[in-house]
C-alpha cells in the first residue's frame, strides 16, 4: 500500500503541471504579442535576417561604405523612378477601368508567342521590390485574351 | 466545435506561415484581392457585348444613369461568364470625349447643327425627289428590328431594292457557301461542337485573337487535361499558331487545292462514309453560266475532277508538305475522332470564297464529320448580328425577310402580304450590290452614277470599302451626291457626310442581336443618349412619317395606313414623334411582325417576350406541346431538330434539289486576280487585332484598348527586313497599284508572315490599309478579297512622318 500511494501522489504532481502547463500554454497562446520594445530584454538579442532584407540590406562591418551614396547622387542626378510608387489602391484603380475588370499588364510583354504569363502569376511573386500579383481566377492560359498591355 | 491545444497551436502556425506568405507574394496587398463589396445602388441588367458575332452576354451595371461595370453573364452559354478584353471595356465605348450629339448639315463647306425636324425633312424630301437614286447601306451591327424597318422603308416604301449592308465585304461567301451546299443559310452546328471536337482546325482563321472567348473554350479543356488537337492553317503565323500543335503556312489561294487534296485522298482510299454520302449527299460542279447552282454530277465524276489533286500536287499550289496533306487526310478518315472546323475572313474575303466555303462543308459531309456534336464545319461572323439583322432579316438588295429571294414571285407576294401592301409593289428588280453601289455612287450621273443619295447607318464605309480611292472617295466631290451618315462618333465616314444624325449606342436603346449559332438575343434600353442622340430605328420611322406626310404613297399601305404602324390596345400610337416613340415597344412590335417570315425557311423565332427571359435562342425556336418554346442546337440533325422526319437520322429538308440531299461541291483551284510580279513582288494581307473592333470607331476611343495597341503597323518578315535593311519599328512604305501607305515595320510582331508577305490591321483611320486594297471580288458573293493583292515594300529613311 505504501507504494501505492507515492503512485498516487506522483500521479497527482504530474497531473497538476500538466492542468498548470496546460493553462498557462493556452494563456500564452492568446495572450496578444507582446512588441519588441515592451520587453528589453529582447532588444539584445539580433533578429536573423529575411531573404528579402538581405537583396537590399548592407550588413557587416563595411555595412556603412556606401551609407549616402544614392542619395547625395540623386541629389545631383535625379533618378528617373525617384518618385514614392503610388500607394496600393491608387495604382489598383490606375489599371483597372472599373472595380472587377481586369487589369491591364504595366510592363513590356512578347507579343509573338503565347504568354508566359503563368510563370510568376500563377502563385504571385515578389522580385526586386516588384510584386507580380497572383491571378485570382481559375487558370487560364490565354492571359492576353482579357489582359491589355497598359504599360507605354 | 472543441479545440484541442495541438489544433491550436497547429492553427496558429498556419496562420502566421500563410500570413507570411501572402506578405511575400502579395507585398500588403492581400487585402486588395478580397472581392469588392457590392454597391448595392449598381443596377445590373444582361445584353449581348456589342463587338463580335461571337455574342457572348454581359452583366451591364448602371449607376446614376451611367454604365459604369461590366461582368461576364455567368448563366450565358455563349461564353459561361468570361469575356475578352473588347466585352470587359465595352460600357467605355459610351463614353468617347466627341460622341455625336446634335444633327450636322454641310453647309458652305462645314457641318453646322440643325434641327432633328429639319434634318428629317432634308432626307425625305430627297428620297421624294428621286426614290430610285436612294440607297440605304447599314450592316451586322444594325439591331435585327433596325434592319427590318430598313429594310422595309426600301422594299415596301421606296418600292426598289436598294438596300445594301457591309456584311457583303464580311460574310457573303458563307451565306453563298451554305446555299449551294443546303440551300439554306447558317451554320448547322454551334458553339456546343467546341465542348466536344478531339481535333480543331482553325483554316485562314485566327479565333485567339478573333473569336478569343470560343478559342479560350477549347484551350481551357485542355488545362482541365483533356486533349484536343489544333491545327492552324494560314498565311501568316499568328496568336493561334502559338497554341496550336499543328502549323501549317499556306500560299495565299492554296486553301482550295489543299481542301481538293484531303477530298481526293477520302475517295481514293475509300476512308470516305459511304452510308452517310449515299444516303444524304448528292454531287455538284459549276456550270457554263456560273450559277450557284451549278450542275449536278456523279460521284464518278467528282472523283475524277479530283484526281489531279494529289498530294504532291497540293504541295506545289498550297505549300503545305505532302505528307501533311495525307496526315490531314487520315484524321479526316478517323471515325473515331470528332473534328470541327473554324472559318471566318480567310474563307470569305476571297475571290473564289463561295467556292472554298462550298469545299470544306463537302469535306465535313464526304467525311462524315458532320452532324455529331463535335463533328461540325463551323462559320464564324465578325459582327454581333451579321447573322440576325443582315442574313436572317435579309437587308441586302436580293433578299427578303427570312430566307425569302427577290427572285421569286412567291416571296415577294408574301412580302407584299405580310405588309398590306398591294401587288406590285415590291419591285422584282435586284440592285446594286454593295461595290457596284458606291461605284455608281463615286461616278457622275451622266456616267451611269444613277445612285444619288446613300444613307449609312452603323457603319463606316469611308474605311472599311476596298479601294477606297476609287469607292468613296469621288462621291465627295462630285455634284449632286448626298451622304447621310447615322452614327455616333465623327467616323470618317461622318466627317465626310453632307448631313450627320447623332445615333443613339448599344444600352442606350432596345435592341437585339443575333450571332453565329443562330442565337436571336435582346436587351433594353439602361441609360439616355447623349444630348440630342435618337434611335436609328426611330430616324427610320420618322423619315417614314415625314415622307406619308408629304404624300409619297409609298409609305402607305394597301388600306391607306402608315405602313410603320405603331399600336397599343388598339389605338394607333404616333412613334414617330420622338417624345412619344417610347410608349410603346417598338422593337417588339417590330420584331413580332418580322416574325411571320421566319417559318418559311425553318427558322422559326420565338415571341418577343421569350428572348426577354432567355440568354438568347438558337432558332429554329419551336412550341412545345405543353407551350413551352425549344431552341435546335443540331440542325437536320434527328432528335435535335424538330424538322428532321423520324427515323432518317439527318435530313436536308431545304435542299434546292428537293430531295433532302446537301451538295458537295467539286471547285477547281484558280489563280487569284491579282498575284506578286517584278513590280509588285509581294502579298499583302489585311485582318484585325484583339483590341479593335472592326474600324476602331469604338474601341480606339477606349483608353485601355487604345493604349494596348495605340496605331497600325506593317507587319514585315524577318528575312525581307534583312534583305531591304528594315529595322524594327523603322517607317516603311507600302505601295499597291491602287495606292501607298507609309507606317511603322514590325518584325515579328504579334504575327509574322513568311518572307514576301505583309499584314497590316485595318482598324486605323490616320493609317488606312483599303486605300491598297483590290476591290475583285467574288463572282457570286460579290464579295471583295482583302487578304491577298500585290505589294511592294520600301524603305523611306530616316525622313519623320
Amino acid at each position: 500500500m505504501k507504494h501505492g500511494r507515492l503512485y498516487h501522489i506522483a500521479g497527482a504532481a504530474l497531473l497538476s503541471c500538466a492542468v498548470v502547463g496546460f493553462l498557462t500554454g493556452t494563456e500564452r497562446a492568446n495572450d496578444p504579442p507582446t512588441s519588441r520594445a515592451a520587453r528589453p530584454e529582447a532588444a539584445a538579442v539580433t533578429t536573423a535576417p529575411g531573404y528579402l532584407d538581405l537583396r537590399t540590406t548592407r550588413r557587416g562591418p563595411n555595412a556603412v561604405m556606401y551609407a549616402n551614396a544614392i542619395a547625395t547622387f540623386e541629389a545631383r542626378v535625379p533618378s528617373p523612378d525617384a518618385e514614392a510608387p503610388p500607394p496600393l489602391d491608387e495604382e489598383r484603380r490606375a489599371r483597372r477601368a472599373y472595380d472587377g475588370a481586369p487589369p491591364v499588364i504595366p510592363h513590356a510583354v512578347k507579343q509573338d508567342r503565347p504568354p508566359d504569363c503563368l510563370g510568376c502569376h500563377e502563385h504571385g511573386v515578389i522580385i526586386a521590390g516588384r510584386r507580380a500579383p497572383a491571378m485570382i481566377h481559375p487558370r487560364r492560359e490565354s492571359c492576353n485574351q482579357c489582359h491589355a498591355i497598359g504599360a507605354p | 466545435m472543441t479545440l484541442t491545444r495541438r489544433d491550436l497551436l497547429k492553427e496558429l502556425a498556419l496562420a502566421a506561415a500563410t500570413a507570411t506568405a501572402a506578405r511575400l507574394a502579395f507585398g500588403d496587398a492581400g487585402s486588395a484581392r478580397a472581392a469588392p463589396p457590392s454597391d448595392p445602388s449598381v443596377s445590373w441588367n444582361k445584353a449581348p457585348c456589342r463587338f463580335c458575332g461571337t455574342g457572348c452576354h454581359v452583366q451591364v451595371g448602371v449607376k446614376g444613369g451611367r454604365v459604369v461595370a461590366i461582368q461576364g453573364d455567368p448563366k450565358a452559354d455563349v461564353n459561361k461568364g468570361l469575356l475578352c478584353m473588347k466585352g470587359y471595356h465595352v460600357g467605355l465605348a459610351l463614353y468617347g470625349a466627341d460622341r455625336l450629339t446634335r444633327p450636322l448639315l454641310r453647309k458652305n463647306g462645314a457641318l453646322v447643327p440643325i434641327s432633328w425636324d429639319e434634318a428629317i425633312d432634308v432626307i425625305a424630301k430627297r428620297a421624294i425627289a428621286n426614290p430610285a437614286g436612294f440607297a440605304v447601306y447599314g450592316s451586322g451591327q444594325w439591331t435585327i428590328p433596325e434592319g427590318y424597318a430598313a429594310l422595309k422603308l426600301v422594299k415596301a416604301g421606296l418600292g426598289h431594292n436598294q438596300i445594301e449592308a457591309n456584311a457583303r465585304l464580311c460574310m457573303s461567301s458563307a451565306v453563298t457557301g451554305f446555299l449551294a451546299t443546303y440551300g439554306v443559310d447558317e451554320p448547322a452546328g454551334c458553339y456546343d461542337d467546341l465542348d466536344k471536337c478531339d481535333v480543331l482546325v482553325c483554316w485562314g482563321n485566327n479565333p485567339a485573337e478573333m473569336h478569343p472567348v470560343l478559342f479560350s473554350r477549347v484551350l481551357d479543356r485542355r488545362t482541365r487535361g483533356e486533349k484536343v488537337r489544333i491545327i492552324d492553317l494560314g498565311t501568316r503565323r499568328t496568336r493561334t499558331s502559338g497554341f496550336a500543335d499543328d502549323v501549317f503556312t499556306l500560299r495565299p489561294q492554296g486553301d482550295m487545292a489543299l481542301a481538293n487534296g484531303i477530298a481526293h485522298l477520302l475517295v481514293m482510299r475509300g476512308t470516305y462514309d459511304k452510308e452517310l454520302v449515299a444516303k444524304h449527299c448528292a454531287f455538284r460542279a459549276p456550270d457554263e453560266k456560273k450559277t450557284l447552282q451549278g450542275k449536278a454530277t456523279s460521284f464518278d465524276e467528282y472523283a475524277r475532277s479530283l484526281a489531279e489533286y494529289t498530294p504532291e500536287r497540293v504541295e506545289q499550289l498550297s505549300g503545305v508538305p505532302a505528307k501533311d496533306v495525307r496526315m490531314l487526310a487520315d484524321l479526316f478518315g478517323r471515325k473515331d475522332l470528332r473534328i470541327t472546323s473554324l472559318w471566318c475572313m480567310g474563307f470569305n474575303q476571297h475571290t473564289r470564297g463561295t467556292a472554298i466555303n462550298a469545299l470544306v462543308h463537302g469535306i465535313h459531309l464526304l467525311s462524315g464529320h458532320f452532324g455529331k456534336p463535335g463533328d461540325a464545319p463551323t462559320s464564324l461572323t465578325g459582327q454581333p448580328s451579321a447573322c440576325g439583322t443582315v442574313r436572317e432579316v435579309g437587308t441586302l438588295t436580293h433578299t427578303l425577310p427570312g430566307g425569302l429571294a427577290i427572285a421569286n414571285d412567291d416571296d415577294r407576294k408574301e412580302a407584299e402580304h405580310v405588309w398590306g401592301v398591294p401587288a406590285g409593289r415590291v419591285s422584282a428588280k435586284v440592285g446594286y450590290h454593295t461595290v457596284e453601289l458606291w461605284r455608281r455612287f463615286s461616278t457622275p450621273k451622266d456616267k451611269g452614277g444613277d445612285i444619288d443619295t446613300i444613307w449609312v447607318q452603323t457603319t463606316n464605309p469611308a474605311q472599311s470599302l476596298p479601294n477606297v480611292h476609287e469607292l468613296f472617295e469621288p462621291s465627295r466631290r462630285l455634284d449632286g451626291k448626298f451622304l447621310i451618315v447615322s452614327d455616333v462618333y465623327p467616323s470618317a465616314t461622318a466627317r465626310a457626310a453632307d448631313l450627320v444624325l447623332p445615333s443613339a449606342l448599344w444600352v442606350e436603346k432596345n435592341g437585339m442581336f443575333g450571332n453565329s449559332e443562330r442565337r436571336t438575343q435582346q436587351w433594353f434600353k439602361m441609360v439616355e443618349p447623349p444630348g440630342e442622340a435618337r434611335e436609328d430605328v426611330w430616324q427610320l420611322l420618322a423619315v417614314a412619317r415625314r415622307m406619308h406626310d408629304l404624300g409619297f404613297v409609298g409609305m402607305k399601305d394597301a388600306a391607306g395606313r402608315f405602313l410603320f404602324r405603331v399600336e397599343s390596345s388598339g389605338k394607333e400610337v404616333p412613334a414617330w414623334e420622338y417624345r412619344r416613340f417610347h410608349e410603346v415597344n417598338v422593337d417588339e412590335v417590330l420584331f413580332e411582325e418580322y416574325r411571320r417570315f421566319s417559318t418559311h425557311h425553318r427558322k422559326d423565332l420565338a415571341p418577343y417576350s421569350e428572348y426577354v427571359k432567355a440568354r438568347g435562342l438558337r432558332w429554329p425556336v419551336t412550341k412545345q406541346p405543353d407551350g413551352t418554346w425549344r431552341e435546335t442546337r443540331f440542325r437536320f440533325v434527328e432528335g435535335e431538330d424538330p424538322y428532321v422526319p423520324k427515323g432518317q437520322g439527318l435530313s436536308f429538308y431545304q435542299s434546292f434539289t428537293k430531295d433532302g440531299r446537301a451538295q458537295i461541291w467539286f471547285h477547281p483551284w484558280e489563280a487569284p486576280p491579282e498575284v506578286p510580279t517584278a513590280e509588285y513582288p509581294m502579298w499583302l494581307c489585311t485582318g484585325r487585332v484583339i483590341e479593335h473592333w472592326h474600324t476602331g470607331t469604338l474601341t480606339m476611343r477606349i483608353p485601355q484598348l487604345r493604349r494596348s495597341m495605340p496605331q497600325a503597323y506593317v507587319e514585315v518578315n524577318r528575312e525581307d527586313a534583312r534583305r531591304l535593311g528594315i529595322h524594327d519599328g523603322e517607317r516603311v512604305a507600302v505601295v499597291t497599284r491602287r495606292g501607298r501607305l507609309e507606317l511603322p515595320a514590325w518584325i515579328d510582331g504579334r504575327g509574322s508572315p513568311p518572307p514576301g508577305t505583309l499584314f497590316i490591321p485595318f482598324f486605323d483611320e490616320r493609317l488606312l490599309v483599303n486605300e491598297l486594297t483590290l476591290d475583285a471580288f467574288d463572282p457570286f458573293s460579290k464579295q471583295p478579297d482583302y487578304k491577298k493583292c500585290a505589294a511592294r515594300l520600301v524603305r523611306v529613311g530616316t525622313r519623320k512622318p
